[in-house]
């Protein structure tokens, strides 16, 4: 049963191929592949396809034994083809047996043609497998050269080493297919080698430009977004009813942008924002764009999470972090002062989905992106400036200064917090979260509130089962 | 004019959800929890309500577990909204008799076919 099943599953593989089966590496590889689809096809006709043909000779060339028993060798080879097939002791055990199983059909039915005295009808025979040979099978160039140099040679040799002379008419005619198909089939051997190696060649770079479109796509858009696209075409707008929003802006970018080189300033940015992206990677908040010096990212989509007001937090302070290293840097080295960072974080509902027919970006909107960005704009050099709906979603962890009501505009007076630091109880001694930390977000992640009975001692077993990454989030 | 009830805590949601259907010639009301959602549903008898399951004061299934109790509002279309897509939850509402359970974040544009093909 299992080798019915294996023989159905090898003539469904012969005829269909595999579905949506990558390209090899190598053009070799793509060869085996090609002879690994035709190797049933060629086992069940090197089994049979002689065997009629024996009675045949027998009958017609009593005193030549051999020619049946070549006839009867194909079926042999046929038999270690099965045997091959099933143990594959080879690497490219379809290739091989392809051409072995091939080099003998063209070997034997020139050795039979001779045999026959150059019979024509022998003839005929041995040019339809010289035929087969060049153009059917997908054979590397070099191994059909040599078979069929081989073949021509040999018979040519053979033919005068018995002495054969071509006397009749119809073996005459057979001579000069036999001398036309030399040119012919080494002519077309040769363009058939070139039209399948092009083939595999440009399939290739299809599949490689298609790959890094796909790359180029997981780099613009969110994993779970640029699927979608994939599979479905399109992306619908989805409704997430809370998220957190960042917002960055570098203080007196305009001044730099002034006596900074264009290229410096350029390369000092992309390095700030490339670190700024893996610190989003970092918490698994999702970087939404750059706007000049300005960097948006959002937590809390295009997966939903219960922890995206803390996970934007926690790098908010690691970006603060940074970019007052890098201050100190810059100002160390040529005394600007261009590098200090406003913050805005925000938490509220937001549509997100696609925009762009040509050039796609994921972006969200909503009244909670504007209030995010009038966070930061309303927000001091080198703080991180919060409203009150995100202090209400972190303040039993973070510590929180509260800056009063201040006029946003087009909103009216808003409450806002300056964010310093994870409180102290949450922090190890090496200024990381603490496994009782660890506990209560794995338990937000785990579709918990927050509320203060989350948060009371008494809920915390100490033992941390999460994977938040393990940030450094010190005070300022 | 087809009455529907929206019951979320998030005002965006509510308020974005009625502008649409009031421009589809519903007639919409809001409310914010589940109690406050119970109260209106037993004063106006929608044709259908919005429920968002996890709200403070009352939450969603304990809402329509009362409406059901009730003759006037037993048999009201109800579809349920949540962030939770687990299958206890799915459970819960099915025994509630809702029409539908749809896990955020969602389609809005989804979520107006639905209803347009419930009740328009």
């Amino acid at each position: 049963m299992k080798i019915l099943n294996q023989l159905t599953d090898s003539i469904r593989y012969a005829l269909l191929g595999s579905k949506d089966r990558p390209y090899p590496d190598t053009y070799r590889e793509e060869l085996e592949y090609q002879n690994r689809r035709l190797t049933p096809v060629f086992m069940i006709l090197g089994l049979f396809i002689w065997l009629p043909y024996i009675p045949v000779d027998m009958k017609n060339f009593p005193h030549q034994p051999l020619m049946p028993l070549t006839r009867a060798g194909l079926s042999v080879l046929g038999v270690f083809a099965v045997i091959n097939y099933i143990i594959k002791p080879w690497r490219y055990w379809g290739t091989m047996i392809v051409s072995v199983g091939m080099s003998y059909l063209v070997l034997g039915s020139g050795f039979c043609a001779l045999l026959s005295g150059a019979d024509s009808s022998y003839i005929g025979g041995f040019i339809f497998c010289l035929s087969l040979f060049a153009l059917v099978v997908p054979l590397p160039y070099w191994l059909m050269l040599t078979t069929l140099t081989i073949a021509y040679v040999g018979f040519f040799s053979g033919a005068y080493a018995l002495g054969i002379e071509f006397k009749t008419n119809s073996q005459r005619y057979s001579l000069n297919d036999l001398a036309s198909s030399i040119i012919v089939f080494n002519i077309i051997g040769y363009v058939q080698h070139r039209i399948r190696r092009s083939h595999y060649l440009r399939a290739k770079a299809v599949e490689r430009e298609k790959a890094e479109s796909n790359r180029l796509l997981l780099n613009i858009l969110p994993a779970k977004i640029a699927e979608e696209l994939k599979t479905q075409g399109a992306v619908e707008p989805l409704f997430y009813d809370s998220a957190t929003i960042l917002f960055t802006d570098f203080v007196g970018f305009t001044e730099a942008a002034k006596v900074m080189l264009p290229d410096e300033l350029i390369a000092q940015l992309n390095n700030i924002f490339f670190q700024f992206d893996e610190i989003s990677r970092k918490y698994r908040i999702e970087k939404i764009k750059t706007i000049g010096d300005a960097y948006m990212a959002a937590g809390g989509l295009p997966e939903m999470n219960n922890t995206h007001p803390i996970d934007v937090c926690l790098a908010a302070l690691e970006i603060k972090r940074l970019t007052n290293q890098i201050l100190d840097l810059t100002e160390h080295d040529s005394g600007s002062k261009f590098w200090r960072l406003r913050i805005g974080i925000h938490s509220g509902s937001v549509m997100a989905g696609i925009v762009g027919q040509l050039k796609f970006a994921y972006d969200i909107f909503g009244d909670a992106v504007n209030v995010a960005s009038r966070m930061e704009s309303t927000g001091l050099p080198n703080q991180i400036n919060i409203s009150a709906d995100t202090y209400e979603a972190v303040k039993y962890f973070f510590n929180c200064t509260f800056r009063g009501s201040l006029e946003v505009k087009g909103r009216g007076p808003m409450d806002m917090y300056l964010l310093h630091n994870l409180k102290s109880k949450y922090l190890n001694e090496h200024d990381a979260p603490n496994a009782r930390f660890l506990d209560i977000y794995a338990k937000l992640k785990g579709g918990a509130r927050i509320e203060p009975k989350l948060i009371a001692p008494s809920t915390s077993n100490g033992v941390g089962s999460t994977t938040l990454p393990t940030a450094s989030v010190r005070g300022s | 004019m087809k009455k529907i009830l929206l019951v979320d805590d998030q005002p965006n949601f509510t308020t974005m959800m009625s502008i649409k259907l009031k421009s589809m010639q519903f007639e919409v009301f809001t409310a914010t929890n589940g109690q406050e959602g119970l109260d209106l549903a037993l004063k106006e008898i929608p044709d259908l309500i919005i429920m968002d399951i996890m709200m403070p004061v009352m939450d969603g299934f304990t809402a329509v577990a009362e409406l059901r109790k009730n003759p006037k509002t037993a048999n009201v279309l109800v579809i349920f909204l949540s962030a939770k897509g687990n299958p206890k939850d799915r459970d819960r509402a099915q025994e509630l008799k809702a029409i539908d359970f749809i896990a955020k974040p969602f389609s809005p544009r989804e979520l107006v076919d639905k209803i347009q093909k419930l009740i328009g």
